[in-house]
């Protein structure tokens, strides 16, 4: 379990190594003792770092923190190990989630579409759920038509496959 | 507090917004009068908003139209029963049919005449006007439709050329012309920007002073020819032609030449019966020699650095001759004490050739000293767009020395924590600590000078490892992987049998 | 309390002779323990590579928080079986903590015959989820096992302490409100696919993670059915078709992330207080113990030289000092935690029998954890000793012991014999962890007592038979008689058949007491009560 840290968009390594009498850390290999860690949260925080007392505010933003220290501002972001965006998942076909009709279709094929992105809208048990594009890709084939009846796990789009789809069993 | 029984004005309209519109209604406020705001719908719940006592929305398709919207200002200071508008800077503030337009509503318009607006605003008529009262102005060549005739006086001043747009300012239509093969096509690019920026088509040639230095005197007149001038500020460090560092009085100008430069613009207002606050711009070429540059017809951003030498409010002074008062002081009862700075806080990045950035205000720290004033309508938890000026702020520090107040300036920049949207916070904190600057060696062109020694220093490995350090531990993440830990567990620390 | 005042002269000649013993004999166990840690074939490793997958260990220190400790628990169990073919029985078992929260891990060792599971594999397990269930620990799962060892499934299998009951002890943790989290990393097949199952939290690796009761070759023999991996237990196929695990993982790390961030949403019960005070150092060192223990079992050493190099500022509150001077008891803080220790100074007398007894008493009145530290030969023997109710004293001492309901830790500093092993708190006994020191020896009696016997008997046997027993003869049969006999009351045996929970460098004892009480404070404690003490 380390992080890694992200200053001014450059990497680090940081790790945990002692907790007692103070907090020891490896900052790439370098072990730093912190004396004091002073005030979480957004603000204004005195802490005593590697035998010196820093000043400086913080606060969490779009992607990470801003941290303000000795007259210099600088953003921060931090990984966990092993996190990272899950892809893997991401499918080519649109299938039912379960019986019903189709309302409105929103997309045609050929056409450039976004992760996300509203595909077809359906109904089922009395509700309209609009179901999204799971990738970035290009729609291969829309299978129904508006007004179509389709059972569970019917294919309703499919996007074209992309290179790396080929090899895939 | 002014006696408010017999004071014609009563309430006045604060045509603007941000900082300006604030410390507007601060004045107001403590003259006991009423103020009203106003906003376009994206500002509502801003600081001027909050401060005034009443507050009137404006509609436009993009917020700065509402604020340009002049037949709805009048009709929100009509409506509101203001007596009084004030135009604060930018905006409305240098229109002369706005100025004539308030009149004509029975509205006193807290600034010059319209007619002096109209003079001033005109590089060429303004140009004229300084040099027909003996107020030195640079070689030039007016515009004529014949462009070849224009072409070939401009070149007879010789290199290198200004060429600027006769109705503009802010930099917007001018560029430098260093060899007369450049010169058509400098002029076609100058004409086209002041077409589309200011609908009017007209260029002037000047001769361009090398590196000089943008000195200006700040003046006040009654309207009926009295006119005290309060003294010069510097304002010569400049990025892309507008001022970020403004100091009052100059740095390091010799005695005589301030003087010189004070009583030339105090002149040319008397000569124009110059009414309420303006200021006469000159640049000074490294030799001494100073030209009339142009005269702005309203209050400045860079005003507080005057007040912080003179201890005069010149809003309070503006309202007051506004009211009839006449003038607060006579010119030898100006004081002058001490050195001030104003350091111009904008919504940009340095490192990126001064592109604006917005984004959502995090954090706000605002640091406090006596010697302190802090401009701003900022609050936390505001988005800063890009529907107006990048300028969020201005810090303002006074010392009795230069030095002590650049010191001042330094040290209150490092204090300043506008957190959540990129600044020039750290750039104007280099600035002032370059020994250039200290040393009082400015000019327009001292940004691009020092560009190199402007540029982060890198941080040594220890300041880095600690600011890591310091940053990691304001993550949850972070924090509780650190601390909570049960105390055995950390109390042994990472031993294995 | 009073600091213990030591006499031991680390100058002295008998000191560095005994120092070199016990650093010679934590030298061998070290090593051993080292290469039952990492001793692999190589193509095993590049195996796990090619795979993307790291090793057992390390999936375990990626697991725990940094910069924390980790018990492992019967490093060396198999040591002396299946030919060394099940290094740690193929499992490592320990106590660290993950996301702050005290946890018990259980990994599979794919490295070792694909992680099958060995009989002491499913023991070893099996002891793990006692310890869960006795201590209330979370338990989290690392699975990647290719499931029970065929060769010997008669003794993997069947009875009552075998694998049946790793599922067995996962249902009743569950039901106890213990949570378990399985992160499968690999094959969990036939039993092995219970363990996810059974979890109340699993994580899957996509494209190495695998859960089925019978793999594709199973299926195909059995039904003729072809079928791969991936379609028939792989990370997407159970996560959100068949809902057998929980959370699909991209790799590995991401399996640990997602894992250390479920542990993060679970409660923490609170523990029940024993007494502690802040944790100071011994005033001793505790390497210092290799100086202590002697180089010959039947050398004497004192104790409270033991309990000085263990206990926080090496303070000592003895009670009845004066009385029963075979058995020292008294109260000590380790790692802050208040303790009762009861260690051994000698053999078990009536007086000692009774003072022990009287003082097990006293802790469970007082809810003060027990320790009990082994150096024991037994109960005295003899006319007047049996006369005097040596026996019935004894019983008494047992009794207390036995109905305790405070925790109990034993650690086996120098032998344990006879009795005195039950007494004393040996296997049987319930203590929540027991551990044993490398010079360690346990047995029905000691190496020449049981070699004088069976030598006796022996040469017995001839006569009766007609035949006569030279001198030479009866040495060389007590000789034979007596190694084989000490091979099997070495520590090594013990830890190879799960006798005990590990053996331990002297100088960790502390931290592993430590850690023990620690988790031991997360079960509350049970109903008071003693049965009929023979008076």
């Amino acid at each position: 379990m380390s992080f890694q840290i992200i200053l001014d968009g450059e990497a680090h390594e940081i790790e945990i190594i002692h907790r007692r009498p103070h907090l020891k850390l490896l900052i790439d290999g370098r072990e730093h003792v912190v004396e004091d860690p002073g005030h979480p949260g957004d603000g204004l925080a005195h802490a005593v770092i590697a035998g010196q007392r820093l000043s400086l505010a913080r606060a969490q933003a779009e992607g990470g923190q801003v941290v303000r220290c000795d007259g210099r501002t600088h953003m921060v972001t931090l990984l966990v190990e092993g996190e990272e965006a899950d892809e893997g998942a991401a499918l080519s076909d649109l299938r039912a989630p379960m019986p019903g009709t189709v309302v409105s279709l929103h997309a045609q094929p050929g056409q450039d579409v976004t992760a996300g992105m509203a595909l077809i809208t359906i109904e089922s048990m009395k509700l309209q759920t609009m179901l999204a594009a799971p990738r970035d890709g290009v729609v291969a084939e829309i299978c129904v038509a508006e007004g179509d009846l389709f059972e569970k796990d019917q294919l309703l789009v499919s996007l074209q496959k992309e290179e790396g789809d080929a090899g895939d069993a | 507090m002014t006696d408010t029984a017999d004071f014609p004005i009563r309430k006045i309209l604060v045509a603007n917004r941000g900082e300006i519109a604030c410390r507007v209604i601060r004045s107001v406020r403590a003259m006991g009068l009423a103020s009203v705001a106003v906003c376009h719908g994206v500002e509502v719940g801003a600081r001027h908003v909050r401060d005034a006592d009443e507050v009137v929305e404006l509609t436009g398709d993009t917020p700065v139209a509402a604020h340009l919207d002049a037949a709805q200002i009048i009709d929100a200071a009509r409506a509101t029963g203001a007596d009084a508008i004030h135009p604060g800077y930018g905006f409305l503030s240098e229109n002369a049919s706005f100025a004539r337009a308030v009149q004509e509503a029975g509205l006193t318009f807290i600034g010059p005449s319209a007619e002096t607006i109209a003079l001033m605003g005109d590089k060429i008529s303004s140009r004229n006007f300084a040099e027909s009262h003996g107020v030195p102005v640079a070689p030039s060549v007016l515009p004529t439709d014949d462009l070849d005739a224009f072409l070939e006086q401009a070149a007879t001043i010789g290199f290198p050329l200004l060429i600027k747009a006769s109705a503009g300012g802010g930099g917007k239509g001018m560029s430098i012309v260093r060899a007369p093969e450049e010169l058509k096509e400098a002029a076609r690019i100058a004409a086209s920007e002041a077409e589309r920026y200011f609908g009017d088509g007209r260029v002037y040639a000047e001769l361009y002073v090398e590196n000089p230095r943008h000195i200006e005197v700040q003046v006040l007149g009654d309207g009926t020819g009295n006119v005290i001038h309060l003294h010069e500020r510097e304002c010569s460090v400049q990025r892309r032609f507008q001022k970020i560092v403004e100091e009052a009085p100059s740095a390091d100008l010799p005695g005589d030449l301030a003087q010189e430069i004070c009583d030339a613009g105090a002149r040319l207002a008397k000569a124009a019966n110059y009414l309420n606050a303006g200021t006469v711009e000159f640049i000074v070429g490294q030799d001494g020699r100073f030209f009339f540059l142009e005269m702005n017809t309203r209050l400045q951003v860079e005003h507080p650095v005057t007040e912080m030498i003179t201890g005069l409010d010149l809003v309070q002074a503006q309202i007051e001759i506004a009211a009839g008062c006449g003038l607060p002081v006579a010119q030898e009862d100006v004081g002058r004490h001490g050195h001030s700075i104003e350091c111009r806080i904008c919504a940009e990045n340095a490192e990126r050739d001064f592109m604006p950035e917005t984004g959502m205000i995090r954090f706000l720290n605002i640091p406090e000293a006596p010697w302190l004033r802090f401009e701003h309508a900022l609050d936390a938890g505001r988005r800063v767009t890009s529907d107006f000026d990048p300028m969020l702020a201005k810090l303002v520090v006074h010392g009795a020395t230069r030095t002590e107040a650049i010191d001042r300036a330094v040290t209150a920049l490092g204090d300043l924590a506008i957190l959540g949207v990129t600044t020039n916070t750290d750039y104007l904190r280099r600035i002032l600590e370059t020994p250039a600057f200290r040393a009082g060696q400015l000019h327009t062109g001292f940004l691009t000078e020092h560009a190199e020694s402007l540029k982060p220093r890198p941080l040594g490995q220890l300041e880095k490892d600690r600011l890591l350090i310091a940053a990691a531990l304001g993550f949850r993440e972070f924090r509780q992987l650190a601390f909570d830990v049960p105390d055995l567990h950390a109390a042994i620390g990472p031993w294995r049998n | 309390m009073r600091k213990i005042q030591s006499t031991i002269s680390t100058n002295s000649p008998e000191f560095r002779q005994y120092a070199e013993h016990n650093r010679k004999l934590v030298g061998e166990f070290r090593q051993k323990q080292e290469a039952a840690r990492h001793d692999r074939g190589q193509r095993a490793l590049d195996r796990l590579e090619k795979q993307g997958k790291l090793r057992p260990r390390d999936r375990i220190d990626k697991l725990l928080d940094p910069g924390t400790p980790f018990l492992e628990l019967s490093s060396l169990a198999a040591n002396r079986a299946y030919d060394g073919d099940s290094p740690s029985a193929s499992s490592i078992v320990g106590i660290g903590t993950v996301s702050g929260r005290e946890v018990l891990i259980r990994a599979d060792d794919p490295t070792v015959k694909g992680g099958a599971w060995y009989p002491l594999s499913a023991k070893k397990i099996v002891r793990a989820l006692d310890i869960a269930i006795e201590n209330r620990l979370p338990v989290i799962h690392l699975c990647d096992s290719a499931g029970g060892f065929l060769q010997l499934q008669s003794e993997v299998f069947p009875d009552k302490h075998m694998a049946g009951r790793i599922f067995r002890n996962q249902s009743i943790l569950s039901k106890m409100g213990v949570k378990q989290l399985a992160l499968v990393f690999g094959h969990c097949t036939a039993g092995g696919a219970y363990i996810p199952a059974l979890s109340d939290y699993s994580v899957i690796v996509r494209g190495t993670g695998a859960v089925f009761l019978g793999g594709p070759p199973l299926v195909k023999a059995a039904t003729g059915e072809d079928v791969s991996v991936e379609d028939l237990g792989g990370a997407d196929m159970h996560t959100s078709v068949s809902g057998t695990c929980d959370y699909p993982a991209r790799d590995e790390v991401d399996a640990i992330r997602i894992g250390r961030e479920i542990v993060s949403q679970w409660e923490r019960p609170p523990k029940w207080s024993c007494q502690q005070d802040t944790p100071e150092d011994p005033a001793y060192d505790p390497a210092e113990l290799y100086g202590i223990i002697p180089d010959d079992i039947k050398k004497h050493f004192d104790m409270r030289e033991v309990i000085a190099r263990i206990v926080d500022g090496s303070r000592f509150h003895e009670y009845q000092p004066n009385y029963g001077q075979t058995l020292i008891c008294g109260y000590a803080n380790i790692w802050g935690y208040k303790v009762g220790i009861l260690a051994n100074n000698g053999v078990l007398f009536n007086e000692s029998s009774l003072k022990g007894g009287h003082f097990i008493e006293l802790c469970n009145q007082n809810n003060t954890p027990l320790v009990f530290l082994q150096n024991i030969t037994g109960y005295m023997i003899g006319r007047d000793y049996e006369r005097n109710g040596i026996t019935k004293d004894g019983a008494k001492m047992i009794m207390a012991q036995s109905c305790s309901h405070v925790p109990k830790f034993t650690v086996m500093c120098n032998g344990s014999f006879g009795a005195g092993n039950y007494g004393m708190c040996g296997r049987a006994f319930d203590g929540r962890f027991l551990f044993a020191w490398p010079n360690h020896q346990i047995g029905v009696m000691g190496g020449d007592q049981a070699a004088n016997t069976l030598a006796e008997v022996k040469a017995n046997q001839i006569r009766r038979n007609g035949g006569t027993v030279d001198e030479a003869e009866i040495q060389q049969l007590w000789q034979e008689t007596r190694r084989a006999y000490e091979d099997q009351l070495s520590a090594y045996h013990s830890t190879s058949e799960l006798w005990d929970d590990g053996i331990l460098d002297p100088v960790d004892t502390r931290n592993a007491l430590g850690m023990a009480i620690s988790a031991s404070l997360n079960a509350p404690l049970q109903d008071q009560g003693f049965g009929v003490f023979r008076f």
